[in-house]
């Protein structure tokens, strides 16, 4: 079914270009049908059903009612998290009471969710969906912060996304798994996908790469292992090449990053860099961020002639566009040169944003880690609950006010909706 | 659950604040109606009136057409695109311009009703055509501010009125007291306290928020719109192509059998009540036609033109204009945004058909 809707027109007009190079007659023509919503995640949340009753860890479920809820559990329907039925099919025959903490504590996750979805992730698209609309407009700086905000976009709108979820079963009364972990703070590229989108990411891990032989197999036969699964995964993200390269980038990544755990650390201890662990750590995650961020530049442009071009034009021009930016903000902060909210952020007289929302993006960009460090140590719930009520309270206001101030209506569905 | 109902009253302030703040402050004023009757009245009192912003344009055009006195020589229908059109291009006529933002055919059919109505008649009309005119899914309803209007000239015309016709825009306003969106401009229009009332003035070009809707019904944007960078105005242009879809311009699949219907039917009744018709094509930002032209989702630009062109030559009118910039040598810098050209560029492409 999966293939059918979502594959078959990719399949079919690859076969086609084929067949047109070669001169020959190509009769089949393209299906004109509409995708249904949430397709590749309940597809995936019914095959994790019955992989594990053929497994026979899970008991076969006879009531249909049940089942069709476990598919199409609406909070999670249309972008996860993919569930497993040993986690959520029980909780159907649960009853549920109304419990206060649960209630509240899913509403603030929701209400997170939509500040991470309306305030940033919808802030930041302004500014990429202007450069990898046409980025042969643009070169060094432009398509660095377009694709590091690109970056965050993803990530607030995803995980965003599964905070409204997570938080409105909570509000129902069940629990769902967790799908993201700060994978921005990964130190590799394979706890990064530890991290990231953890539901599909350990869906591939039970349902793929195990039965494959997992690690217990020759070094070789575990780095095809590893490629197919990333490749299988990019695929799954959509029915393009440019998916299908993002998920063999990532394929190529964890098996260097296998392949070189040794040596790295080596080169580590000859430098010294082990003795301070943050030094250490900090490397390490601005290196698997940039490395990560490369992968994205695959993943959101349009083809694969502008992701070539954006990465091999993202260091030129770098520091005479740097001078720019510094004239533009030190301009402003001073109250000089007319530099004013309204005014244009440009790059070699090309446009990128305002001011005003240059600014605004850079400030949520720094609450959002501001958050993350906070719960490094402890979760943001329990934070906040160790706080003053009227701490508390300035708190939730300030959320729900920014949101309703800063929020971007009415202009983009969450990017995740569409796989 | 006493508790929690109990404690979500602490939130109460918020909602009110929301519908507060919407109600009060009401930047487009939807909730009070003497707005759009007052600018109207200053127009005919001969004052060009500046600081107009977010307002009903079609219900100004009702409160300017009905306290007219005397019958204008020229009227010019339209979208935004041709509001630039007024009197100094046609030196020695009576010029109303009666342009409305995201204009349609039944805007021009409603608004030329309106002057039926006082059985006015022009001698020429000049009718400013978009490509999105014919585009049936280009979701814009502001035109059914005047739907009794429009339906009173369908009727003349004898083309036929949905049975559903949605209830007027207006009648949805209270949807907006709860609108985030509309919260945002109202807090926008707050902080630029005072800006927010439109003032009458001898001058046609000024320094307020939004433009200055001249005498005769066109209008001169304002003195910062008017003086943008180069820079300033390519970010504009970035903006406009990077909306997803292209302004009025989604779904646009074929050409609506109705909206064709309308028109033409439209165009015969003034040809029959002998008045000279023009057809006017506003062109496009180079970069917003280019784009167009490259995307095949909008491949249809050229087919409307194409077939204005050809209802132009079948029904014997003048036309002037075109959707491609290129035509008439326009380059970027006679454009404000995207798709509004500057008062330079109205000779050039007047010049071919009228003078």
């Amino acid at each position: 079914m999966l293939f059918i809707f979502k594959y078959y027109n990719f399949f079919n007009q690859n076969f086609a270009s084929i067949a047109h190079f070669f001169n020959l007659n190509y009769p089949i023509g393209v299906l004109n049908i509409i995708l249904p919503l949430g397709l590749s995640f309940h597809t995936f949340q019914s095959l994790s059903y019955v992989i594990e009753v053929y497994r026979g860890k899970q008991k076969a479920e006879r009531n249909f009612g049940i089942y069709s809820l476990y598919v199409m559990f609406y909070p999670q329907l249309v972008a996860g998290p993919i569930e497993r039925p040993q986690n959520l099919l029980h909780q159907f025959y649960e009853e549920h009471h109304f419990d206060y903490d649960r209630v509240t504590d899913g509403l603030k996750l929701m209400a997170w969710g939509m500040f991470k979805k309306v305030v940033i992730a919808d802030r930041l698209a302004e500014v990429v969906n202007l450069v990898y609309g046409t980025p042969t407009d643009y070169q060094g700086i432009p398509l660095i912060i377009a694709t590091v905000f690109f970056a965050l976009q993803i990530f607030c709108d995803f995980s965003g996304y599964a905070d409204i979820a997570i938080g409105a079963a909570k509000v129902m009364g069940f629990s769902l798994m967790r799908n993201f972990n700060q994978p921005y703070h990964a130190r590799s590229i394979l706890e990064f996908w530890r991290r990231w989108h953890i539901s599909l990411s350990t869906w591939f891990r039970d349902y793929i790469y195990i039965p494959l032989g997992g690690n217990r197999v020759t070094q070789w036969r575990q780095y095809f292992n590893i490629f197919v699964v990333f490749l299988i995964s990019g695929l799954w993200h959509g029915a393009n090449w440019t998916f299908a390269l993002w998920g063999a980038l990532h394929g190529g990544y964890a098996i260097i990053s296998i392949g070189s755990a040794e040596l790295r650390d080596r080169i580590r201890r000859a430098m010294g860099i082990h003795k301070v662990p943050v030094l250490q750590s900090a490397i390490q995650i601005l290196m698997t961020f940039s490395l990560v961020c490369v992968g994205w530049v695959f993943f959101r442009a349009k083809d694969i002639s502008d992701a070539f071009y954006i990465i091999s034009h993202l260091t030129n021009g770098l520091l005479s566009q740097g001078r720019d930016l510094i004239w533009i903000v030190g301009s402003f902060v001073a109250g000089v040169n007319g530099i004013t909210l309204d005014s244009a952020v440009s790059f070699d007289g090309k446009p990128l944003t305002t001011v005003g929302n240059f600014l605004i993006s850079i400030t949520v960009i720094f609450l959002l880690e501001t958050v993350h460090f906070i719960e490094r140590r402890t979760p943001i719930n329990l934070f906040l609950s160790n706080r003053p009520v009227y701490i508390r309270w300035a708190v939730y206001y300030s959320l729900i006010l920014s949101t309703m101030i800063f929020g971007v209506f009415n202009k983009s569905k969450f990017i995740y909706f569409q796989f | 659950m006493k508790k929690f109902f109990l404690k979500t009253i602490f939130l109460l302030p918020i909602p009110v604040l929301l519908v507060s703040i919407n109600y009060f402050i009401d930047p487009a004023h939807i909730f009070s109606s003497r707005f759009e009757e007052g600018i109207a009245k200053h127009m005919l009192n001969g004052m060009n009136v500046t600081n107009v912003y977010n307002y009903d344009e079609r219900l100004l055009q009702k409160h300017y057409i009905e306290g007219l006195n005397n019958e204008p020589e020229v009227v010019v229908l339209g979208s935004s695109r041709i509001m630039l059109i007024g009197s100094s291009f046609f030196p020695g006529n009576r010029l109303v311009n009666n342009g409305v933002s995201g204009g349609q055919i039944e805007d021009m059919m409603a608004i030329f009703n309106l002057y039926l109505k006082k059985d006015f008649m022009p001698k020429k009309v000049v009718l400013g055509l978009d490509p999105w005119m014919l585009n049936d899914s280009n979701g814009d309803m502001r035109w059914l501010s005047l739907k009794g209007d429009y339906i009173d000239m369908a009727r003349i015309l004898h083309v036929e009125v949905p049975n559903s016709l949605p209830i007027s825009e207006k009648n949805t306003k209270y949807g907006e007291l709860v609108s985030l969106d509309y919260f945002q401009n109202s807090l926008r229009a707050a902080l630029k306290f005072g800006a927010n009332r439109y003032s009458p003035t001898r001058q046609s070009v000024n320094d307020g928020l939004g433009y200055t809707r001249l005498t005769d019904g066109s209008i001169c944007y304002d003195k910062k719109y008017r003086g943008k960078t180069t820079a300033e105005i390519e970010l504009t242009v970035n903006s406009y192509i990077g909306l997803k879809p292209i302004y009025l311009l989604g779904g646009f699949s074929h050409l609506s059998g109705r909206e064709i219907e309308q028109l033409e039917k439209f165009i015969d009744f003034l040809i029959k009540e002998r008045i000279e018709v023009i057809l006017f094509l506003a062109p496009y930002h180079p970069k917003v036609y280019n784009f167009l032209l490259s995307d095949a989702q909008y491949k249809l630009l050229s087919g409307s033109e194409d077939y204005f062109k050809a209802l132009a030559a079948r029904k014997k009118l003048d036309i002037a204009g075109s959707f491609a910039p290129d035509k008439y040598k326009l380059d970027g810098s006679y454009f404000y945004d995207g798709m509004h050209f500057k008062e330079e560029a109205i000779p050039l492409i007047l010049k071919p058909s009228w003078d």
